[in-house]
């Protein structure tokens, strides 16, 4: 508990220190994509590392997040931060809605209907295009939070830190409650947990159902600051990447999640020219990492450093 | 209860009327452990019910008997190898705490309030078990002893009515059993039915206001302890020569 927070302090001055470490603003422009992923991908971990459910359609998640923003601010002209509650309470709801029905599924079913559902939110956001622009995209309202309008990487870098620590913070906390205790106690003994009154259907339901609202904000916020979105954020292979970020990481680390965010969102960036291999680099990586590091990268060196 | 070919159990009636402290014995493969696993929801009977102060209760989830004061422990330990041995025991009050989402997520006040005191609660336990050495330890290195232990204190930590034990001295030594024949009785005491699986017949003889005997996965016999012990039905097909002699002591 009290080393938590210690942790949760010591990440809080990670963040405060490292705009100043970095040297140009493109630098500054991949660490914000990495806070924004990190956010999806740490709810993703909830699912997949706590709830042990595979979600492939999480983008789908991500891109109605987007998508709402970009539609209710652009041609509603709602307040953007009303626009981004109303992506967060609708995804929830629709999460909530399919949770029940879809994590019955066990195994490749579930990952079908989960990787069907995010192909579903891609395929409207294509073809609707009266509101959503269709393949081309449509522009995204500048950010206001009361008054406050970040432009430029340095004043969004703050916005998004402050986002990705309440981020971290809320999944600690839940992990840390009597609802994670439960989940975790599934992953030990299904059968000790349920002769426990552990309400295995209910829970899963329910951190699902987080992980989509975590994903819907990170949507909103991407595209607030990239201002454009094109239904490429609801796509199967965002959902790929979202997945392989969570087991480089490590399964259910939520530091896990930062550093498998921050590694994949680099990656690409690295060499000019890697375009078309991303998808390459990404199923080697997750090969490597599979076969080297099956717990993931922060569980693995923390088991190392535990020994040592 | 069958499984595919294999009749488990049949015509198993019996009561938990009187007495507190009831044990289930036959030998192996008699059908002890599907029993439990049938009365406690974990298995759902092809045919046969379950009543739980009058009310039918087969095909109930585990969970649905936990909510109605059922506990257990299990013959193949299950822990949460990960997990610290105290959270192992603070998943046994899972009941008793709020599962709501909004104070999990904000960790308000009011919930980490009642964790902690559960938290203390389970420790208390542990004291009385004789395992709070080890509350912080995560489960997977615990000694054997210990886990037994640890399986009971998560089932108090439910505070139960009715407390199902599978072989709690399995694998004890003669301290550790009489420790846990003290515990049994401890635990009994208070106002909770307990009904065990346990093949030293030392312990159940010692223990047990009631005794039901399995055999091939019918009722033998059903009695007091020392009317079990007479029973010549029982002593030919369950006890055998060999046991006669431990029995007599």
């Amino acid at each position: 508990m009290s080393s938590r927070r210690t942790v949760l302090a010591g990440f809080a001055a990670a963040l405060v220190f490292l705009p100043w470490l970095m040297p140009n603003a493109y630098l500054l422009d991949v660490v914000n994509r990495i806070g924004i992923n990190a956010i999806a991908v740490i709810g993703l971990n909830l699912v997949m590392g706590y709830a042990e459910q595979v979600s492939l359609g999480h983008a789908g998640f991500f891109g109605l997040g987007a998508y709402a923003s970009a539609v209710l601010t652009s041609r509603y002209g709602w307040p953007p931060v009303v626009a981004m509650g109303a992506g967060m309470l609708g995804t929830g709801l629709l999460a909530f809605a399919v949770a029940r029905p879809i994590l019955r599924l066990q195994g490749h079913y579930l990952a079908m209907a989960t990787l069907g559902l995010g192909i579903i939110v891609s395929i409207v956001l294509t073809n609707e295009s009266g509101f959503t622009g269709g393949p081309d995209g449509m522009p995204v309202d500048a950010l206001a939070i009361a008054g406050f309008a970040p432009s430029g990487e340095f004043q969004w870098y703050w916005v998004i830190a402050a986002c990705l620590w309440t981020a971290v913070w809320l999944a600690g906390n839940l992990v840390d409650s009597p609802i994670g205790r439960s989940l975790r106690a599934l992953h030990g003994s299904e059968v000790a947990a349920r002769s426990a009154g552990v309400d295995t259907a209910r829970n899963k339901a329910l951190v699902f159902t987080i992980a989509a609202v975590f994903a819907s904000f990170a949507g909103s916020l991407f595209a607030h600051y990239v201002d454009f979105v094109t239904p490429q954020v609801a796509s199967f292979l965002h959902s790929i990447e979202f997945v392989t970020m969570v087991v480089v990481g490590g399964m259910a680390s939520v530091y896990g999640s930062l550093s498998g965010a921050a590694i994949l969102t680099a990656l690409p960036q690295v060499p000019a020219d890697f375009e078309g291999w991303e998808m390459v680099a990404f199923g080697a990586l997750l090969i490597a990492v599979m076969v080297a590091l099956p717990r993931g990268l922060v569980p693995t060196l923390m088991r190392r450093f535990e020994r040592a | 209860m069958r499984f595919g070919g294999v009749q488990a159990l049949a015509d198993v009636d019996y009561a938990l009327g009187d007495g507190r402290v009831h044990a289930v014995i036959g030998p192996n493969g008699a059908g002890k452990t599907t029993l439990f696993n049938v009365v406690t929801g974990v298995y759902r009977p092809t045919a046969g019910t379950v009543r739980l102060d009058g009310e039918v209760v087969s095909g109930r989830p585990p969970e649905a008997l936990a909510c109605r004061g059922v506990a257990r422990t299990f013959q193949n330990l299950q822990v949460c190898p990960q997990m610290s041995a105290i959270d192992n025991v603070m998943v046994g009050a899972h009941l008793r705490l709020s599962q709501r989402l909004i104070p999990a997520l904000l960790h308000l006040p009011g919930l980490r309030r009642r964790d902690a005191a559960c938290r203390d609660e389970a420790m208390d336990l542990m004291r009385s078990l004789g395992i709070d050495d080890f509350a912080l330890r995560r489960a997977e290195g615990l000694p054997y002893g210990a886990l037994k232990r640890l399986e009971i204190a998560r089932a108090l930590a439910a505070r139960p009515r009715l407390l199902f034990l599978d072989e709690p001295a399995a694998g004890l030594n003669q301290t550790e059993k009489a420790a846990m024949r003290d515990l049994i009785l401890e635990i009994a005491a208070g106002d909770v039915t307990i009904v065990l699986v346990e093949h030293d017949m030392k312990l159940v003889m010692s223990v047990a206001d009631r005794v039901l005997v399995l055999d091939h996965g019918r009722k033998l016999a059903e009695g007091t302890a020392a009317e079990v012990r007479a029973d010549p039905a029982v002593v030919a097909a369950y006890l055998g020569a060999g046991e006669r002699r431990q029995v007599r002591h």
